[in-house]
């Protein structure tokens, strides 16, 4: 699947995260990318999917206790040069992790142009509309990958579903 | 006591940056708003509630400096900010274009110049100016900065 194996550059594991945390990765990440000598550009294109998978397990992720104390990770992988890959898994009640997962279908399906109109879209809809929309940082995330959104749902228990979201980006 | 309440009135709405959370700058006296910086905080709607709670609070005094020939002068100088302040700006923005318009009869004018400025290289920054630009309908000035 890689040209070279595969190197991480940031990974975060835990069964509960807070802003705090949320913070320190992402300014670890930011001086990460900076001393590998990325324009700053660059750094903001990771920087933004990764703010954006993160804010989402902050807000929305289920807690569940696990062995390992792993089930929130965060890994950030450069596959190959200007190519990186990050991974993010979460538990979620599984009715909600099912519709994400048609939401990922649906914005995998569109094309460049449908992307726009529909981030434009939800950039002027209000709360309280009466329809849930796609998820604006769902739509930054696909707006800056070069692949579909991948994600693969994994039975946890009876009510929770892991959640495995992976994006691929060139920059 | 009516030039304490002018002065009052006249002083500059900000907020001054942090790491996480932009500065804001409000010159009612200059017609001239300015934004900048990062904007990923915690609570995204509860920081900019303190702006939209004084844009309301002070609306009538603002609307009384403006006459059909003053222009409002947007500086939006943004390094990053994540989904929730996307609607946030936007709020701005609108609140903004409903205060500062005139109608001649034919229709509404929109008395805003916006400069979005954008990093050397940041094409994105460029397509977000452009997505708020057309869903706004007020042109945008683009203005490019050197990168670091």
């Amino acid at each position: 699947m890689f040209g070279r194996k595969p190197k991480s550059i940031l990974t975060f594991k835990s069964d509960t995260i807070n802003y705090d945390q949320v913070s320190d990765l992402l300014a670890k990440l930011w001086q990460l990318l900076e001393e590998k000598g990325l324009e700053n550009a660059e750094v903001k294109q990771i920087y933004s999917v990764v703010t954006e998978m993160l804010e989402n397990i902050y807000r929305y992720s289920d807690t569940i206790k696990t062995k390992d104390n792993d089930s929130l990770m965060l890994s950030v992988f450069e596959t190959k040069s200007k190519h990186y890959q990050i991974v993010l898994r979460n538990p979620a009640e599984t009715d909600k992790a099912t519709k994400l997962k048609e939401k990922i279908e649906f914005v995998n399906s569109l094309t460049k142009i449908g992307l726009k109109k529909l981030y434009q879209y939800e950039i002027v809809r209000r709360k309280d509309e009466n329809h849930s929309g796609a998820g604006l940082g769902l739509i930054i995330i696909a707006r800056k990958t070069i692949e579909p959104l991948k994600i693969e749902l994994q039975k946890f228990n009876d009510n929770i579903t892991l959640i495995t979201l992976t994006a691929f980006m060139q920059i | 006591m009516l030039e304490i309440q002018l002065y009052r009135m006249m002083k500059p709405f900000k907020i001054e940056p942090t790491n996480v959370s932009p500065k804001i700058f409000y010159d009612i006296k200059k017609h001239h708003f300015e934004i900048g910086g990062f904007s990923r905080m915690e609570n995204v709607r509860a920081f900019y509630q303190d702006f939209f709670d004084w844009f309301d609070k002070n609306k009538a005094e603002i609307l009384s400096t403006i006459n059909p020939s003053t222009k409002l002068h947007i500086e939006l100088h943004l390094i990053y900010f994540n989904s929730a302040s996307l609607k946030c700006f936007l709020d701005i923005l609108l609140q903004f274009k409903k205060l500062y318009s005139t109608n001649d009869g034919k229709g509404s004018l929109y008395n805003i110049e916006v400069f979005w400025y954008f990093e050397e290289g940041d094409e994105d920054m460029i397509e977000v100016g452009e997505d708020y630009s057309d869903v706004i309908e007020i042109p945008f000035t683009f203005v490019e900065s050197k990168s670091k």
